[in-house]
């Protein structure tokens, strides 16, 4: 352990291995995955999972930008898994009776996974980032490293979960709600300035007086 | 209240025009049905593609304005407001960017009309949409001055490229989009290490703030960058994607992996030299030449060992990375000529020409033969001259064969390794030339010249040659009258080498 290193308070210490441990093992198991419910799950944990490390941030240097940026990837998260909740669950008609898969879930939960995924246009783009910036500000490269890694193994249970789905057709309320949630998380994709006023209104709420 | 400049008016235009013409390709079935009869809609179905081709068409007009307006030392830029301190929408225009907006407009154009002579348009409108999209995202990344919307749209044409080829391929497209996230990733990784560096996503003071770097951390951001970029490429071993995809689908969704080639190449040739001003980044010319020469002879081998048009295309493709790494490995040495830079340029501008001529002349006898083995093809030359001179031309130019285009960027890579007394590397490049040669002359032989009974063929259209004989007089027209090319990929290179516009 080096002097730098040793500079780290315990509770952040114990957070970043926290938020590490949780980030390897629910990316492993959505890789290892059979059903697409349960690897949406677990890569919504991982997500979750990248907060924590930003919040180890935020516990070390909290004058920083690392709490704005977990509020930020929490925001996103949350978007991203109420979307593909919403798209996914069934509204009394089965797959078969549904007839043909329906054109607006199917691209809620593409836009639902590119968030999770931190793939643009969405909201999770920028949320990937500013926790990479966050851990970069402490010059934790490693956990940066980790972050992409797992951005990047998360592709394999998105691909099957998106290729063995057909979705059956959405009522009008849950429609609607469809609809904002997807227009929320490209809106937010393509200008962030809007999800980061809200993430540092958030982080003010969190952060020690 | 601030005023729009007609040059950054026409920088905007450049960069929105085929987003909103991909909307409305997109929209175009519905309207059509609106307005007409379902049997008029129904026969309004490949509108899309000509529509694309007009939007190209225009592009092109407003490209070579823009090429006017950098050609001296004025370069354009745009400052938008995208998040407070985070990173800025950045936009800007020098001679490199304005050269590459033209060649995706150029490409573009002549693949939508190759694609409207195709028998079959399937999902008219969503071919011309994504493949609009796509268009769009090279041209924002080739006019990026910031790092993070760099990455952004770089990913945002992969994702477009995943659902051009899921409409023929699923499996391929989802190989694509793994590798080519990975390569994005990783891309991104360099950018964030560039911007705890040079503190901002800016590209315009990098290079002076990267400077102060020390040597690890030069080769770390160097080398991640490099390795993202080879997925991309695509360049071993980042290259697998693309012999699995060509023998996947029949051929469409392939015309625009020459984009994604010609895109990630720019990146490339912007972040290294530019960025991390390649002399200075210790190791990456040996990383850079040995990557290089291994893509080189492995993409040449193997298309020689393939049996079909399309496995020989990819291959080829795979092979013409190898060019570049060793370009870029002869700038990054101690004792860099610039001679290796120029000759990455002009690689930038003549390979996707002769890419684009193989892949069309490709596409044409899988539309007109019905198959591309090349155990099923053989006299061809008589019903298809055009496709034959098309892969002919192609492939001689990238094997380097005078008088074609390509013939100067082995020059300059040959000259260049002679004047740096590295005679190993200039044998090496003309035994690989000569495989390339090989190989392309085994294509040409068996599927046009074999003298057997030929394969029933299809009837030709005018939008099936058009192409094709445009990409041939264009690499001739470029290797006789070498002058003009030669004064772009100078200035291009100089460009390259330059700060990018101040915002």
């Amino acid at each position: 352990m080096t002097l730098h290193s040793l500079s780290i308070p315990l509770s952040s210490l114990v957070t970043v291995f926290f938020g590490a441990a949780l980030l390897v093992v629910s990316t492993g198991l959505a890789v290892r995955t059979r059903t697409a419910v349960a690897g949406l799950g677990w890569v919504a944990v991982a997500g979750s999972a990248q907060a924590i490390l930003a919040l180890a941030a935020a516990l070390r240097t909290p004058e920083g930008e690392a709490l704005r940026a977990a509020a930020f990837q929490l925001l996103a998260v949350a978007a991203a898994t109420a979307l593909a909740a919403l798209c996914s669950s069934k509204t009394g008609k089965t797959e078969s009776e549904a007839g043909e898969p329906d054109g607006l879930a199917t691209t809620g939960l593409v836009v639902a996974w590119l968030a999770l995924l931190g793939l643009p246009p969405t909201i999770g783009f920028h949320s990937k980032i500013a926790i990479c910036r966050a851990l970069l500000a402490e010059d934790w490269t490693g956990w940066v490293a980790l972050v992409l890694a797992a951005s990047a193994a998360c592709v394999w249970p998105a691909l099957s979960a998106l290729r063995s789905r057909r979705l059956p057709s959405l009522g009008r309320l849950r429609a609607l709600c469809v609809l904002a949630l997807i227009a929320l998380t490209l809106l937010l994709g393509l200008y962030p300035e809007w999800g980061l006023l809200l993430a540092e209104h958030v982080a003010r709420l969190a952060a020690p007086s | 209240m601030a005023v729009l400049s007609p040059d950054t008016l026409l920088l905007n235009w450049l960069f929105a025009l085929p987003f909103c013409a991909a909307l409305a390709a997109e929209l175009f079935p519905r309207l059509a049905l609106r307005t007409r009869s379902e049997r008029e809609a129904q026969a309004l179905a490949r509108g899309p593609l000509p529509f694309g081709a007009v939007t190209c068409l225009m592009g092109l007009a407003l490209s070579f304005r823009l090429l006017l307006t950098v050609s001296g030392d004025t370069k354009i830029a745009a400052d938008y407001w995208w998040t407070r301190d985070l990173y800025h929408l950045r936009l800007g225009a020098d001679s490199f960017s304005a050269v590459i907006v033209l060649a995706i407009y150029g490409l573009g154009l002549l693949i939508f009309v190759h694609m409207a002579g195709l028998p079959t348009a399937d999902r008219a409108h969503h071919r011309a949409a994504l493949l609009l999209t796509a268009q769009g995202c090279g041209i924002g990344v080739a006019l990026s001055t910031d790092l993070i919307l760099l990455v952004f749209l770089l990913h945002l044409m992969v994702l477009s490229l995943w659902s051009l080829v899921s409409l023929e391929a699923p499996r391929e497209a989802d190989r694509l989009l793994v590798t080519c996230h990975i390569g994005a990733s990783l891309v991104l990784g360099s950018a964030l290490l560039m911007w705890r560096q040079g503190g901002d996503t800016a590209t315009a003071q990098l290079p002076l703030l990267l400077l102060s770097a020390g040597p690890s951390t030069l080769k770390l951001m160097a080398l991640v960058a490099l390795t993202g970029l080879l997925t991309i490429m695509p360049g071993v071993p980042g290259h697998g994607w693309l012999p699995r995809l060509a023998r996947a689908t029949p051929g469409t969704g392939l015309l625009s992996v020459t984009l994604l080639v010609l895109v990630a190449t720019t990146v490339l040739l912007r972040i290294l030299p530019g960025m991390l001003l390649l002399p200075t980044v210790p190791g990456l010319g040996s990383t850079s030449l040995v990557l290089g020469l291994v893509t080189l002879w492995w993409g040449a081998v193997r298309a020689w060992l393939d049996h079909d048009m399309r496995g020989r295309a990819a291959w080829l493709t795979v092979a013409q990375s190898g060019y570049l790494l060793i370009a870029l490995a002869g700038a990054a040495g101690t004792t860099a000529s610039p001679v290796f830079l120029e000759a990455a340029s002009l690689h930038l501008m003549v390979t996707p020409l002769a890419l684009l001529a193989i892949w069309l002349s490709t596409s044409a006898v899988l539309a007109r033969v019905g198959t591309d083995s090349l155990a099923a093809l053989s006299a061809l030359f008589g019903q298809m001259p055009t496709a034959g001179l098309g892969l002919l031309a192609g492939g001689l130019s990238l094997a380097g064969v005078p008088p074609l285009a390509g013939f100067q960027v082995q020059r300059l890579l040959v000259s260049g390794a002679l004047a740096g007394g590295n005679w190993a590397l200039a044998v090496t490049l003309v035994l690989a030339n000569a495989l390339i040669l090989f190989v392309v002359w085994d294509i040409f032989r068996r599927a046009f010249l074999r003298r057997e009974l030929p394969p029933p063929v299809r009837p030709g259209t005018l939008a099936l040659a058009l192409p094709v004989s445009i990409l041939v007089g264009a690499l001739l027209l470029f290797g006789i009258w070498s002058q003009p090319l030669a004064q772009w990929s100078q200035l291009a290179a100089g460009s390259v080498l330059s700060l990018r516009p101040a915002p």
